[in-house]
């Protein structure tokens, strides 16, 4: 009986114990086989997933905390394959709501292959748009909830991306961001690095045991611009009106502090709405046509004259009292210079070559400077070299000089009242700078300061040299002052001394020489003539009710100057000093 | 009576200190699954508010982003320029500005966004104990018996 129950109890622990050896031949058989590699990516999969965390796009203010660039929520709208009931719904209310393709989307919806589990139809919704489909969603389900004809399937996937507030406005110097989230123009594509922050790319495990506090992915950097808005949108308007009432084909007006650099406004036309930067493509030519006032060398003409002058005074070839007799004509290099009207204008000092814009004058004043000495003058006033302005794209412009193949010793007549010699508006503002600051030359720049980590970094301005003294600086100073008074009496305004400059520059055509009928009507200013807070140029392209910027340029230079009065909160010269004297 | 005889307890009792000892281990083993099991269900929980939280954030993120946008839509320039309007504002003239000088303004300045709010709570809410070492505590209570 012992005997018979020794026997069961083996067999049942020989059962038992080959079971045991079996389970231990089969683990041992699944981790050594050729699948056990799929296995473990399969477990892999369920274990956790791999996540990229992108920091949200640092955000652009301007001077006074405005927001230019922000973020927010956009959807992009998929499907779950599997749990799709009914897909002709589906594209159906998509193509009702958010304009989707009907036949595109239920095609996209059935072709999906057998292992995609989620299929992307759209991205970029916005959340109001979602909301509609959310609403439309809860109300069939609501009404029909044992009916097929239901939206199962359809999902929501919340993510951030770009948005500019104020749309248009200074859209030439914000740029854009596309959807793969890179810059493009401006500020944008300048700082693109800064704002994008970096991403990060983290475990995140399924099992709650081995969570971690996922890392803090620090936000792109804030950026905080020179722009002052309600400047920027009242010279953008004064713009587009310029060009409707002179009949202009395009333009441009920058207004800069002429004692930092710092750019208050900067408008030019076209402008793009940044909301719907898409239409790039539909709204300028070409790339050089996002900014003029950066991207575009053209031949400023007389505007180049305060330049030509300054030299010659910190050389001390002329003064403010030397005369010069004017015959309406002057050879040089085997060609002959005329004024613009064709005129004699007799004796006139230099301040009366300013006012009038003599070219005669100052093709006169440039032999008598020297090609060296002109040349090495220009350089350092930055004309043929780009300013460094912090907006991306900026163009150089090109100024011959003696020893290139194409330089003629009438070039240095013609470069004297800015003809054959191209610039940027920003670079004759730069070069101007140095007549408004006391000789010093400002570079000039649209970022105020960062602000990261909490911390707000302000830059401070950057000098670019000082090509003439502080006393041929004031010199000049009195006579442009002096000299707007009289032939561009459109370009003053009651209460407050201004300094400036018309200029009217024939245009090149493509067949080598200057278009009779089209110019390019400019200004530049500045004020209040003994403390400059703000300096103004103006480019109105092709104008064709005048061809005179003193017509068309100038007045516009007044508009602009009273609204930077208003804005800036610049008293009237009589109360500045008065105040200023009673310190 | 032989002194070497040998004394053997009596088997009950042998069977009794068996069964308490099996009886212990199986207590202590049943303590540490329950200690574990307490430890590991609380660190799970914890674990999972902490994922809910991140996504918490994460929201609350992408929530202040649209309010911010929101808010300068309100505040757009265009915005602004349509409710003046209807309210019979324009801009003024330069000659219909007075100025009043005032001693010691210099002006508008541009904006300083250094969010001084944020860092201060931060460093309000955080107790102190989350972030001294035992011998920053020590050093401090031994000032404060110092001091006292």
């Amino acid at each position: 009986m012992r005997k018979e129950f020794t026997w069961r109890s083996l067999s049942l622990a020989s059962v038992f114990a080959v079971i045991g050896v079996l389970i231990i031949v089969q683990m041992v058989r699944i981790q050594t086989s050729t699948e056990a590699a799929d296995f473990r990516e399969q477990a892999n999969n369920y274990k956790g997933w791999i996540e990229n965390i992108y920091p949200a796009r640092g955000e652009i203010y301007d001077r006074n905390g405005k927001l230019l660039a922000g973020n927010q929520s956009v959807y992009e709208v998929g499907v779950t394959v599997d749990d799709i009931e009914n897909a002709q719904s589906i594209a159906s209310i998509l193509s009702t709501v958010i304009d989707l393709d009907y036949v595109n989307t239920l095609d996209a919806i059935n072709n999906a292959s057998e292992e995609q589990v989620y299929l992307s139809l759209i991205d970029y919704v916005s959340a109001e748009d979602v909301a509609e489909l959310q609403r439309i969603q809860r109300d069939i389900e609501e009404e029909n909830s044992t009916s097929n004809d239901n939206l199962s399937g359809l999902n929501y996937r919340e993510h951030l991306a770009r948005s500019y507030p104020e749309e248009a406005i200074a859209s030439n110097v914000v740029g854009f961001v596309n959807r793969s989230g890179r810059g493009y123009f401006g500020i944008e594509e300048k700082y693109n690095d800064l704002l994008a922050g970096i991403p990060v790319q983290v475990w995140i495990p399924a099992d709650p045991n081995r969570v971690e506090e996922i890392p803090q992915v620090p936000d792109g950097t804030t950026l905080i611009l020179t722009l002052d808005r309600e400047l920027q949108a009242k010279t953008e308007e004064i713009l587009d009106q310029s060009l409707y009432n002179y009949g202009a084909k395009a333009g441009t007006i920058v207004v800069m502090n002429p004692q930092n650099g710092e750019i208050l406004a900067m408008a030019s036309t076209p402008r793009l709405n940044l909301v719907n930067f898409s239409q790039y493509e539909q709204v300028f030519d070409n790339a050089s046509e996002y900014n003029r006032a950066i991207n575009m060398p053209y031949e400023p003409g007389s505007v180049m004259k305060i330049l030509t002058m300054a030299a010659a005074l910190d050389m001390g070839v002329v003064t403010p009292q030397t005369g010069y007799t004017d015959t309406g004509v002057f050879p040089v290099g085997g060609a002959i210079i005329k004024n613009w009207d064709q005129e004699a204008w007799g004796y006139q000092d230099m301040t009366g070559c300013l006012r009038h814009s003599l070219n005669v004058c100052m093709a006169w004043i440039a032999v008598q400077m020297g090609p060296d000495n002109f040349y090495d003058y220009m350089s350092k006033f930055g004309i043929g070299h780009p300013t460094g302005i912090d907006l991306s794209g900026e163009a150089g412009g090109r100024l011959k000089i003696p020893g290139d193949a194409d330089w003629y010793p009438v070039d240095l007549a013609t470069n004297s009242f800015g003809q054959g010699v191209t610039a940027t508006p920003i670079q004759i503002m730069m070069a101007s700078s140095a007549i408004a600051n006391e000789g010093k030359m400002v570079t000039p720049h649209v970022l105020y300061g960062m602000l990261r980590d909490g911390k707000q970094y302000d830059f401070p301005p950057q000098n670019a040299g000082s090509p003439i003294s502080k006393e041929t600086a004031n010199t000049l100073n009195e006579m442009l002052a002096n000299s707007i008074v009289g032939e561009d009496a459109t370009a003053t305004l009651p209460g407050y001394r201004l300094a400036g400059k018309t200029g009217t520059a024939q245009i090149p055509t493509e067949y080598g020489w200057y278009s009779t009928e089209e110019t390019n009507a400019s200004f530049i200013g500045w004020g209040p003539v003994d403390d400059p807070q703000f300096m103004i140029y103006v480019w109105l392209e092709r104008p064709t009710t005048s061809i005179w910027a003193s017509k068309t340029a100038a007045p516009v230079f007044a508009l602009v100057a009273e609204e930077s009065i208003r804005v800036l909160n610049i008293p009237p010269d009589i109360i500045r000093l008065q105040y200023a004297a009673g310190q | 009576m032989n002194a070497n005889r040998p004394i053997l307890q009596a088997s009950w009792r042998v069977r009794q200190q068996k069964v308490g000892l099996v009886l212990l281990a199986l207590v202590g083993a049943t303590m540490i699954a329950a200690l574990y099991l307490s430890v590991s269900s609380q660190a799970t929980l914890v674990g999972r508010e902490i994922q809910v939280l991140e996504g918490q954030i994460s929201l609350t993120r992408e929530s202040n982003a649209n309010l911010k946008t929101e808010l300068a839509r309100l505040l757009s320039y265009d915005e602004i320029q349509a409710r003046t309007d209807e309210l019979g504002f324009r801009p003024a003239k330069t000659r219909e500005v007075h100025y009043i000088p005032i001693p010691g303004y210099e002006g508008k300045e541009p904006i300083n966004l250094t969010d001084d709010t944020a860092r201060n709570i931060n460093t309000s809410f955080l107790p102190v104990e989350y972030s001294q070492s035992l011998f920053e505590w020590f050093g401090l209570r031994t000032q404060r018996g110092s001091s006292q």
